[in-house]
């Protein structure tokens, strides 16, 4: 394995499940890159990690045509296809494993110090602000705020801010850093949108060093020549690691030699880190899918309208850069935030075998997986490979038998939906809402959070799900309070019926948790705040309804 | 010769603290074993299995201590590692070496304790039931109090806790000791008292002060933590490096960190109000239950400051606070910006908030009618000078245009339901002097090299608060040089002897004092030397951008040049200097005297927003109008102002310091533990500087700014409850800060918690 670091290549001698962070200080040498918590609550570890990666998936028409002209060799898809685009993003160097950088460009706050002059505008408008008073945390501030000019499509305050939700300052009280986020603004709002003319154009201004661009030219030729491992190379001893925005928290010095097998990595699924359509019925993402790229997927966007308003409510951009799809569901805690919204748009998941053949899979409903306190359906020799997001084809011909017309496999879909409220119904439009209680509204575990949606269809309120996260010990979905409003009317309907309506399924969800007292809040606070989102989510949804005039907190 | 700015380095990721300074090749990485109860007696540590991990693994215990097992600077209550008995969740009871820093941990917690459990208390008014206090209570009575509540109109007394505060300095604790040549011990910390430290490792190792050297280079960040609590990490190091000769790094996780170290102090307390049918506040009485953890640290002083700020910025004619240090089984709670002061604070305006409840009354109407005023007596006996209480509170209603800022948070309540506004005033008047009176004294060395560029070291500790800069500004102003050839060095024990920590917002004043009479000591030398050079009298030098200047007009005579013919003239171009704040006395028989060189004064007003159906609040705005002298640096101090008022919002609704009531840090991650971070801060904060005025007794009429706008922040929790009552009328107050979602959730629904 090889990492270009900064500006020269390195071969480590660490094992792969070695944190960057430790590879970085102590097998390198460079310090300027700062361990502050371990645990990606501090943001003072970030570092840029640079890659080539297939066109994200694009619209939902184009996954649809690319699903229909998919061959059987799925590892290959986009080969040849030219839709190579170029990625730098922040991510926190305490939880990502070394593996995870081969063949990529890590820059460290060394490397962006060796722009022409020494000095990158960034780390200049944070000299003309007075922005770093003790400096631990300002290398890892400098690097965010690097990768969101390098990253981002919005390159405005907003931007700016999003970009450092996950770097702490306990000097400054933010204000210089505020100040001197607004001069990059000012002095950036000319940048391409296009990535590979931005990174030029970031190379000429001395916010990047050089060895970008001589880094795209080589990934660019290498990309068609890599050999994915054989799937031969899975074996059910070996622990599979996703993002490991979890795993390093509760493991943060791990023995030496310990080497996982990354989800990344396991070719033979490439689709692991993929958002695909699977006819016209389902989305099927990727169990290594990052969540920033989730939320920036135009398919799920456009099947899940309006939840890329939710991105920021989970963690950090730092840790959404890392976190997959899969490891937020395969931990099981019961207030991943993921998991909350997944649960409530009435997601699958898809657990393949590691000992058996490549089609050896099964799958079950997302709600069913969930068995115990942080203990899953999974088998020992399983892992979670993909998620299934039921697909919103308003007028498709889709029926509620709940056959699984795929590959042949041990397909499990026998009773986990109650009473009816099957995945059939797919017309109408989805309304989904997320909400969530924490002390802080960035980057905070919540101590409450729920995600409903239901599909109108005609006038009526179908497929409601409501989960609830933190008030069990597995995230829950609240079947009777979903169940009270099940083919409700919705459309038409007086702001007084749906506050009533509301009333009942707020009444219900308190009566369906079960929470206990933690250092995050009391039972009593939980149980009340469930009822309170239940509102929170009627209020999105019947805000133009007049129904804010109506609810009683 | 141009130096760089400390920033450069930051932000460039070249600045080096504890953990990235480069390890000699033998150096040995320390771990510690840290207890696991409230209090507990041990029986035996086996070190066994822990020894079975490698050869280069060494235990330490008590009994390895070579002299006292003493670190206690106030009282001796604090051993390095404890013999018998732990007092706290979270105590080191052994100490592990080993070749890397990953063995060391893994080694100590190899160690097998055999143990047995002991009652502990964790609450400081249990504690005080029991009469367990750390030293006696102190007592300041003025006029007498229960005459004045007999003549009231109204009268109010009730509760008011404070949480503790965790520093979250980004950069851990940490130390590195090294054994040198006969004996000597060299210790790099990250402390804001060197001194400390250098008398911490002497009085364990049982070596005089000569033989042990101490260096602080820069530190990510103190607040008040690195002060005391310093000193065991780096007597654990300098043991490491005695017992095994070889250097050792003592570097804590954050989790350690967090469960080992102390913090800002809990207090719980209790208070009586009056006043007359106007609103003239007559008596107040306030008896103060400080939770001081295991040990006494630095709890007499922060009480000191607490019972020396207990009328906040008001005038009060009589009264009587009472202040108990309550020995619990939790860390030794410690220094933390602000000092004792923000939990006085918080009391007196929670007081005034309910006696302005009881009056039905605009809490500002009640605000202004009582603020100190110029030549006010304080209750303890010093006349309250340059008083800028009014001026502040005025101006800074006037920034924001208060009634009708009040009109429109009225318009705005009347038509939302789900959501309402609150705003708050909160003025300060904070006194600048450490309240130990012989802790207020510096001294500096200052060295001119011949090449005309001039070094300078001082007590003042870099921790973030930009201190050098300002010591760099003075510098250059007096001997009249750019800033750019002045380096200002780190401190060590060899350059300035005994210093102070630098701490009580105090560093640039005493610091900058004494490297003020450092330089007109050269200056003075020099002056004679181009006195000579150019025919005239001294009196007729001065020195400006480098050049000499005489009689007002600039000669030929350059800086360089002078300082090479003083050199060559054998003339001495180094001094030290030395500076002790006048005016200071304090009797504690009598609870009177002049403990302060000054107050700071400003006003800060917040406007917070309350989601009523997810019973949360944001911060909408804050205005902050700030007297901070004429500054040495105005960018500095507005990053004083800024990042003190974070960290008091954060206090205030924030950070959440929980202990279970078996003695455990329950929030003992940043996961669990949360403090500001970008948006939690208002969407828009404005901060006004009040003109400057006359202040002698700092460097260029300049003031300290480090401590006294963190108080601001205690203003949000009044905005809060302005909005909580809009939204509820017959919600029960409770003056409970942190006030987290989960207590606003509890007001709206009348729970109790």
């Amino acid at each position: 394995m090889k990492v270009l670091v900064n500006n020269a290549w390195v071969s480590p001698k660490s094992s792969n499940g070695m944190p960057a962070l430790d590879f970085i200080r102590l097998e390198l040498g460079l310090k300027g890159t700062k361990e502050g918590c371990r645990e990606g609550d501090c943001g003072a570890c970030a570092v840029l990690l640079g890659e080539l990666v297939p066109a994200s998936s694009g619209s939902w028409a184009q996954i649809d045509e690319r699903d229909r002209r998919r061959n059987s060799d799925a590892t290959v898809v986009d080969k040849g296809r030219g839709e190579l685009v170029p990625r730098y993003r922040a991510v926190p160097s305490c939880l990502l494993a070394l593996g995870d950088l081969a063949g990529k460009h890590l820059i460290t706050i060394e490397g962006l110090a060796s722009v022409p002059g020494g000095l990158s505008p960034v780390m200049k408008a944070f000299l003309e602000e007075n922005a770093s008073q003790c400096g631990f945390c300002s290398p890892g501030f400098i690097i965010s705020l690097s990768a969101w000019l390098a990253e981002s499509d919005n390159l405005d305050m907003a931007g700016a801010l999003k970009a450092v939700d996950g770097n702490l300052c306990r000097c400054t009280g933010y204000g210089a850093i505020r100040r001197a986020a607004e001069r990059l603004v000012k002095e950036f709002a000319d940048l391409p949108h296009d990535r590979m003319t931005r990174l030029q154009r970031l190379v000429e201004r001395a916010v990047l060093p050089a060895s970008v661009l001589s880094y795209l030219d080589y990934a660019g030729t290498q990309f068609k020549e890599e050999k994915k491992p054989a799937h031969e190379s899975l074996t059910a001893t070996k622990a599979i690691l996703g993002g490991g925005t979890d795993f390093y928290v509760r493991n943060p010095e791990p023995e030496e030699g310990f080497s996982p097998l990354l989800l990344s990595t396991v070719g033979a699924y490439s689709g692991i880190t993929r958002v695909d359509a699977e006819g016209r019925s389902w989305l099927r993402l990727g169990a290594g899918l990052r969540i920033t790229d989730f939320f920036a997927s135009q398919a799920v966007r456009e099947n899940v309208p309006g939840i890329e308003k939710f991105e920021t409510q989970f963690a950090s951009t730092l840790v959404r850069n890392l976190a997959t799809l899969g490891g937020n569901i395969v931990n099981a805690s019961p207030v991943a935030d993921m998991t909350a919204m997944l649960l409530g748009l009435g997601a699958w998941v898809e657990l393949r075998s590691l000992s058996e053949t490549e089609r050896g899979f099964r799958r079950q409903s997302l709600d069913s997986f969930f068995i115990g306190y942080k203990q899953t359906a999974l088998k020992s020799d399983e892992f979670v490979a993909a998620i299934l997001l039921p697909a919103s084809n308003e007028g498709s011909d889709f029926s509620g038998s709940g056959a699984y017309d795929g590959e042949q496999g041990g397909v499990s879909l026998s009773g986990h939906f109650e009473g009816g409220i099957g995945f059939g119904a797919r017309g109408g439009k989805l309304f989904f809402s997320f909400e969530k209680a924490a002390k802080r509204d960035k980057l905070d575990i919540a101590a409450v959070n729920t995600a409903m949606s239901f599909r109108m269809d005609d006038a009526f309120a179908r497929s409601v799900r409501i989960s609830a996260g933190g008030v069990a010990e597995i995230p829950l979905l609240l079947s009777k309070a979903a169940m009270a409003m099940e083919g409700s009317q919705i459309k038409g309907a007086k702001p007084k019926d749906l506050a009533k309506l509301c009333q009942t399924v707020k009444n219900l969800a308190e009566e369906e948790v079960r929470p206990i007292d933690d250092v995050r809040g009391s039972a009593a606070y939980r149980r009340s705040m469930i009822g309170r989102l239940v509102q929170a989510h009627f209020l999105r949804f019947f805000a133009r309804e007049g129904i804010a005039e109506e609810l009683e907190p | 010769m141009k130096t760089i700015d400390e920033s450069l380095g930051h932000l460039r990721g070249e600045t080096r603290y504890i953990d990235d300074l480069p390890e000699p090749k033998d150096c040995l990485h320390a771990a510690v074993r840290l207890s696991e109860s409230a209090r507990g007696r041990i029986r035996s540590i086996d070190t066994s299995s822990a020894l079975a991990l490698g050869s280069s693994v060494i235990v330490l215990k008590a009994g390895d201590v070579p002299g006292e097992n003493q670190i206690g600077f106030t009282k001796a209550d604090e051993p390095v590692l404890p013999e018998k008995e732990w007092e706290y969740w979270g105590q080191p009871i052994a100490l592990v070496l080993a070749e890397t820093r990953q063995l060391a941990r893994k080694a100590a917690a190899a160690l097998v304790i055999d143990w047995e459990e002991l009652p502990a208390r964790t609450d400081p008014r249990a504690a005080a039931a029991a009469g367990d206090f750390i030293l006696p209570s102190r007592t300041i009575v003025w006029g007498d109090a229960e005459k004045a509540f007999e003549d009231c109109a109204f009268v109010v007394s009730g509760r008011a806790d404070s949480g503790g505060q965790e520093h979250v300095y980004l950069e851990t604790q940490g130390a590195y000791a090294e054994l040198r040549d006969n004996g000597t011990l060299f210790v790099i910390s990250s402390t804001q008292s060197p001194t400390g430290i250098q008398r911490a490792v002497a009085q364990s190792q049982g070596l005089p002060m000569n033989k042990v050297e101490v260096e602080a280079h820069r530190l990510g960040g103190a607040f008040g933590g690195k002060e005391d609590q310093a000193a065991l990490w780096a007597s654990l190091a300098a043991l490491g490096a005695r017992v095994s000769k070889r250097p050792v790094k003592l570097y804590l996780d954050r989790k350690t960190d967090l469960r080992a170290t102390g913090k800002r102090h809990p207090y719980s307390s209790d208070f009586k109000i009056g006043a007359d049918k106007e609103g003239h506040i007559l008596a107040f009485k306030a008896e103060y239950f400080q939770n001081s953890g295991f040990s006494c640290d630095l709890s007499p002083a922060i009480l000191a400051r607490t019972l020396l700020h207990a009328t906040g910025a008001y005038r009060v004619p009589n009264g009587k606070v009472v202040g108990h240090m309550c020995r619990t089984n939790l860390p030794s709670f410690t220094a933390f910006r602000g000092f004792g002061a923000p939990q006085a604070f918080f009391v007196f305006e929670a007081a005034l908030d309910a006696l302005a409840q009881a009056m039905d009354l605009p809490r500002e109407k009640l605000q202004r009618k009582n603020l100190y005023r110029e030549g006010d007596p304080s209750y303890y006996g010093m006349p309250m000078k340059s008083v800028r209480a009014e001026e502040s509170f005025d101006r800074v209603m006037d920034l924001v245009g208060w009634d009708k800022l009040k009109a429109e948070i009225d318009d705005f309540n009347t038509s939302h339901r789900l959501e309402k506004k609150g705003a708050a005033l909160l003025p300060v008047s904070f006194g600048i002097s450490f309240t130990k009176l012989p802790m207020n004294q510096a001294g500096a060395l200052i060295h001119v090299y011949q090449d005309g560029s001039v070094l300078v070291s001082t007590g003042a500790i870099e921790m973030g608060q930009q201190v050098s800069r300002k010591i760099g500004v003075i510098v250059a102003r007096i001997l009249g040089i750019p800033l750019e050839w002045i380096r200002v060095e780190r401190t060590s024990t060899l350059t300035v002897a005994n210093t102070v920590p630098t701490a009580a917002s105090t560093g640039s004043d005493l610091n900058g004092m004494a490297a003020k009479a450092a330089c007109e000591e050269i200056l003075g030398r020099l002056k004679a030397k181009a006195a000579e050079s150019l025919s005239c009298k001294a009196e007729a030098i001065t020195i400006d951008q480098g050049k000499v200047v005489k009689n007002g007009r600039t000669t030929a005579l350059e800086w360089k040049e002078l300082v090479e013919e003083a050199h060559t003239a054998r003339i001495d171009l180094s001094a030290h200097g030395f500076y002790a704040t006048p005016g200071l006395f304090y009797d504690m028989k009598t609870e009177r005297g002049t403990p302060f060189a000054y107050h700071v004064y400003g006003t800060a007003c917040i406007v917070v927003r309350l989601d009523v159906l997810r019973a949360r609040c944001k911060l909408e705005a804050a205005y902050i109008v700030h007297d901070s002298g004429n500054s040495l640096d105005q960018k500095v101090d507005l990053g004083q102002i800024e990042g003190a008022f974070a960290q008091g919002l954060g206090w205030t609704l924030l950070e959440d310091l929980r202990f279970g009531a078996d003695g455990r840090l329950l929030s003992d991650s940043l996961s669990t533990y949360k403090l500001p971070d970008i948006s939690f801060m208002p969407e828009k904060l404005v901060v006004d500087i009040l003109p400057g005025r006359d202040n002698p007794v700092a460097p260029f009429n300049s003031k300290a700014v480090g401590e006294p706008p963190l108080q601001y922040g205690i203003a949000a929790y009044f905005a809060l409850l302005q909005a909580l009552r809009a939204a509820k009328p017959e919600g029960e107050t409770r003056y409970d800060i942190p006030f987290i979602p989960e207590k606003i959730e509890a007001f709206l629904k009348g729970r109790a918690l």
